[in-house]
Order: structure tokens, then C-alpha cells, then sequence
């Protein structure tokens, strides 16, 4: 009887190497959650056929062929292309587009002989903090289902929580991995910008996207990212070898950053910030130096991300259209065309995050706008720059309060936004962070704390993670 | 703003709303550019910061794809003639 939900990649490996187990049984474990908890959660839009994929991995690891991954069942969320696989991004108008390539982020879990499950829900274009936003439906979180589970990531998390999958990989633009690990209690890492190609990636905001791992623990997180981060000729801003290399820092995490100024704020939940000092107490105890320091400018991160992320979605969204794939709605001319099948296929917050990105950028606002954004996100990623220069990574929860209810906020878009208040920092300066779960909130819910490390030195905040997060459950 | 901006905005980005929807746009962008709105009292001046990417060029030449590649592509068309992708007449003859 394997244990699926207690289960880590790590772990499956070394009993899948020893034949305790086989891949068969491993997937089919897999599939029979699958089969006993989407109904409700409505983690997964399909369930991929992987006969041939589970006899392959098995003869990889019979053959002593194996890879870390070899027979590892993953999902991917639903903006990754996987050739001959439909990918909707949640969206009504790629409801049947089917990928004509797989992005070279698939085409790696495949040749190392992971078992991709099924393709997960997310927010529409990953648009969203709750996974409400996709047009199949709200995922439910599996920690309680009157919840959600966070977002855009949201199916990806939930799948892994509820034993659909022993990994999952969402995409991140404002904390759409963060987040919803955070929610529902895992692990969840975004790389610095560049590190994973973006090829195969269905572009939201370009500047911010990166593909990251969402795992139980931080080393599990370390095995993905080592298969994903890899140079790619397909994606312009991928980051060539050698500035990989050059930017390697091995040396151990000392001191730890806390902006207290950008922490406590005004709508934290209380439980969250002593949760957090708890835990910078406990880091202190285990002998690293709690360093308190200003970030003037990261609270305006937020703002920032609300310009010059629609600005991206509404140019990035335009290929939409329906003439060369996705749904048409026929007109009589083909502006009519193109107006029906966007205005019908697109859902809410998609159709809101377009027109506020056509605003921005529409002459008389640029100016003031998009060109002071662009500016501020430069300014906010000097100030990053230099404090890690006296830091080696900064702390903060990863959300302002645990999951919320189904339905609590999408009256309110402003409401719903500032889920992403301490995330979107990242994405801004375009910094590796993680978010790591720390104890529980007296409603049940998972608590969390995030931290952020300087540009390229991805591997040295996770092991920095490996180190501590058992220290601070 | 009114709702003719939004109207305007709904052009420019080519998405048909009805009333109701550009309404509800209309209160949505109201409570947004407040929020976003707080980045116009920080003065930072034009900052130019170091990136270590440079510009990615290569060949203009064409790549044929495989037939299966093109297979799925074509089954993509959401209208097709002869293996055409096919739309609607841009250019009318009036007369």
C-alpha cells in the first residue's frame, strides 16, 4: 500500500529503484485518486492515456535507466503546451486547440521518463488568485472545499495535494505558484527570470512569466528545477550558460532580511504576522542573523504589476482572435469576427485585464502610466539588487492571510489582487522566491512564509529551504 | 472616465460588450486606477538598469514543419477550403 499524499518524488525514486513498488503501481494509485476526488475538486480538465508512457518508464528503470523523475507522475497545468494535447489555458476559446509542440519544459519530463497525468485548471490566461476564473469551472481546495485553493495554479496544487500527481508545474506572473502552495500547504517555486524557458508557455505578462515546480517539500523542489532550468535558443530572454555559471554561489545563507515596513500592513490577518515573527524567531534560535531592512519602494510592487502586467496581457492576448485557431463566432465583416469571438470567448477578468491594458497604453496615459510603471519596476529592482547586496535572502509571509472562501472575493477585483501583495515583488525584479508551509491557522488552514533570494541563485535558496523548512513546520 | 471611454476601449481592443458589461467595467476601473494610482507620488527619475541578456538574432529563413505537425495545425483552422485556412472577404467590391 503506498501512501501517496505522505509520498515525495525523493522517496517514490528510491522505492521505485529498489522494485518495492512498480510504475504501475505508482500511476494507478494516481489514477485512482484521480477517479475518486476530481468530481469534486475539478483539479484536472483531462486525464491523458499513459499506458504506453508507464510501460516506458518501467523499462527505463529496468534497463538502470533511470532518471530522478523516471515513472514520477506529474500534471501540467493547462497554458503548457504538450504536442498533440489539448491546452485551453481554462479559456472558452482554445477549448479545443490542440498544441502542435511541446514546450521543451514537457519535452524533458518525457525523455527523463515522468509520466504526465493529465493537464490541471487554472484562472483564465492564469489570471486570478483562486482558480474562479477558469471557464471549466472553481477547483476546490482539498484542505477544505468551501475554500479555494489559490491561484492561477490553483488545479496544479490541488492536484498534488489530494495524490492526483507526486508534482505538478504551474507558471508564476504575480505569485500564481506561491500562492496557491501557500493555500494549500506545499511547496512552491518561482525561478528567476530567464532560468526556465518560456517557449511552450502561454505568455501572459512576458516580462514577469516563468514556469516553476510545485512539490511537498524543498527538496523535491530541487529535483524539478534542476530538469527545467536550462538554456533555451527558442526563448529570447533565456539566460545563456555561461551567465548561469558565472552567477553560481555556493556559500551557506547567512543572514536573512526582514522588511518590516512592507510586512506589517494594514488587512494582514493577525494569526499570519505572529505566525511570522514566530517563525523569524526560530530561524534567529538556529543561529542565522535576522537583519531588519527597509524596502521604501516594494510596496509599490503591486501598483506597479497593475500596469505593466494588462499592458503585456492586452498585447499578448490580441493573437486571439479567432481566424488561424481557437472558436469563431461568424459576422458579417471580419472586425465583427473578431469582436464576437473574443467578447464570447473570453471570460471576466480576462476582458478586464485587456481593456486596462488597452487604457494604459492608449495615447494621453502612456506617459503616465505605462512609462512611469516601467521606470518604478526598474527602481524596485535596483532596490532588490542592492540590499542583496547585505543580505542573502529576504522574508516575508507569502500572503496576507490563508485561504478564503469560495466566493469571498470576487466582487471586488482590488480585493482579489492584493493576495499578491508580497509575491509580486519577485516577479518585479525578477528574482528567484519560494514559498514554504509553517504551521497551521486556527480555522485549519495552512500558514506560510516566503523568501526571496538574489537574481541566479535559485539553488542556493532552496537548499537554504532543505535546511530549514522541517525546523520552522 | 464615462462610458464612452469604454465604449472606445472596447473598439481598440476588439471585444463586443454589451451595456451591462461595460457598467460593470466602468466601476471596476474606478477602484483599479485608484489603487494603481498611488505610483504617481513616488518620484524615481529614469532609472537604467543592467541587464544581462542582449538581443537574440537569427537567420530569416523558413523551417518546414513535419507533416504531423502540420496535420495538427490544419485541423486547428476553425474554417477550412481545400486545406485553406478560410475568412471572411476583407476587400468588397461596392459597385
Amino acid at each position: 500500500m503506498i501512501n501517496i499524499q505522505e509520498l515525495t518524488v525523493k522517496e517514490a525514486h528510491k522505492k521505485l529503484l529498489s522494485k518495492d513498488i512498480t510504475v504501475e503501481d505508482l500511476v494507478g494509485e494516481c489514477l485512482k485518486n484521480i477517479k475518486e476526488k476530481n468530481q469534486e475538486l475539478n483539479a484536472l480538465l483531462e486525464v491523458f492515456d499513459v499506458k504506453d508512457d508507464v510501460k516506458r518508464a518501467q523499462d527505463m528503470i529496468d534497463s538502470g535507466k533511470a532518471t530522478a523523475i523516471t515513472g514520477i507522475p506529474v500534471v501540467i497545468k493547462d497554458n503548457i503546451l504538450y504536442k498533440g494535447h489539448i491546452s485551453s489555458s481554462s479559456s472558452k476559446i482554445l477549448s479545443n486547440y490542440k498544441a502542435s509542440y511541446s514546450s521543451p519544459v514537457v519535452q524533458k519530463l518525457l525523455e527523463a521518463g515522468a509520466v504526465i497525468v493529465g493537464r490541471s485548471n487554472m484562472d483564465e490566461f492564469a489570471m486570478g488568485s483562486s482558480t474562479e476564473n477558469s471557464a471549466y469551472g472553481v477547483t476546490k481546495n482539498p484542505l477544505d472545499t468551501t475554500r479555494v485553493p489559490g491561484g492561477s495554479s490553483g488545479g496544479s496544487v490541488s492536484a498534488l495535494v489530494s495524490g492526483m500527481c507526486l508534482f505538478a508545474l504551474g507558471s508564476d506572473t504575480g505569485g500564481s505558484i506561491r500562492q496557491p502552495a501557500a493555500f494549500c500547504g506545499v511547496v512552491g517555486f518561482k525561478p528567476t527570470y530567464g532560468l526556465v524557458t518560456r517557449y511552450g508557455l502561454y505568455s501572459m505578462a512576458n516580462s514577469f512569466d516563468q514556469i516553476g515546480p510545485i512539490t511537498k517539500d524543498s527538496h523535491d523542489a530541487k529535483i524539478i528545477n534542476d530538469f527545467i532550468s536550462f538554456y533555451d535558443k527558442n526563448d529570447a530572454t533565456s539566460i545563456k550558460e555561461e551567465i548561469r555559471q558565472k552567477n553560481k554561489n555556493d556559500k551557506k545563507v547567512k543572514k536573512i532580511g526582514v522588511p518590516w515596513g512592507l510586512v506589517d500592513i494594514e488587512g494582514i490577518d493577525k494569526e499570519t504576522l505572529e505566525n511570522f515573527k514566530n517563525n523569524i524567531s526560530l530561524l534567529e534560535k538556529e543561529g542565522y542573523e535576522i537583519v531588519p531592512i527597509d524596502l521604501p519602494l516594494a510596496p509599490y510592487s503591486l501598483a506597479v504589476y497593475y500596469i505593466i502586467m494588462p499592458a503585456e496581457v492586452s498585447t499578448n492576448l490580441s493573437r486571439f482572435d479567432g481566424i488561424r485557431y481557437g472558436n469563431r463566432v461568424s459576422d458579417k465583416d471580419l472586425s465583427g469576427v473578431y469582436k464576437k469571438s473574443r467578447g464570447e470567448g473570453f471570460g471576466k477578468e480576462t476582458i478586464r485585464r485587456v481593456m486596462l491594458g488597452t487604457y494604459v497604453l492608449s495615447h494621453g496615459y502612456y506617459d503616465s502610466y505605462y512609462k512611469k510603471a516601467v521606470n518604478m519596476k526598474n527602481a524596485i529592482t535596483k532596490e532588490f539588487d542592492d540590499m542583496f547586496e547585505k543580505v542573502d535572502v529576504i522574508a516575508t509571509p507569502t500572503t496576507p492571510s490563508p485561504a478564503f472562501k469560495i466566493g469571498e472575493k470576487t466582487s471586488d477585483p482590488v480585493e482579489m489582487y492584493l493576495s499578491d501583495v508580497f509575491t509580486s515583488t519577485a516577479n518585479i525584479s525578477g528574482i528567484p522566491a519560494i514559498s514554504v508551509p509553517t504551521g497551521k491557522h486556527s480555522n485549519g488552514m495552512p500558514l506560510d512564509i516566503h523568501f526571496s533570494g538574489r537574481k541566479y541563485e535559485d539553488e542556493r535558496l532552496i537548499d537554504f529551504c532543505i535546511d530549514i523548512e522541517d525546523k520552522i513546520k | 472616465m464615462n462610458i464612452d471611454d469604454i465604449t472606445k476601449l472596447s473598439e481598440l481592443a476588439r471585444i463586443d460588450l454589451d451595456t451591462e458589461e461595460k457598467t460593470a467595467l466602468l466601476e471596476d476601473f474606478k477602484s483599479i486606477l485608484a489603487y494603481v494610482d498611488q505610483i504617481q507620488s513616488v518620484e524615481t527619475g529614469d532609472i537604467d538598469i543592467k541587464y544581462d541578456d542582449e538581443n537574440t538574432f537569427r537567420e530569416d529563413t523558413v523551417v518546414s514543419s513535419d507533416a504531423e505537425t502540420i496535420k495538427i495545425i490544419k485541423e486547428s483552422f476553425p474554417d477550412q477550403e481545400d486545406g485553406f485556412l478560410k475568412v471572411n472577404t476583407v476587400l468588397r467590391n461596392d459597385d
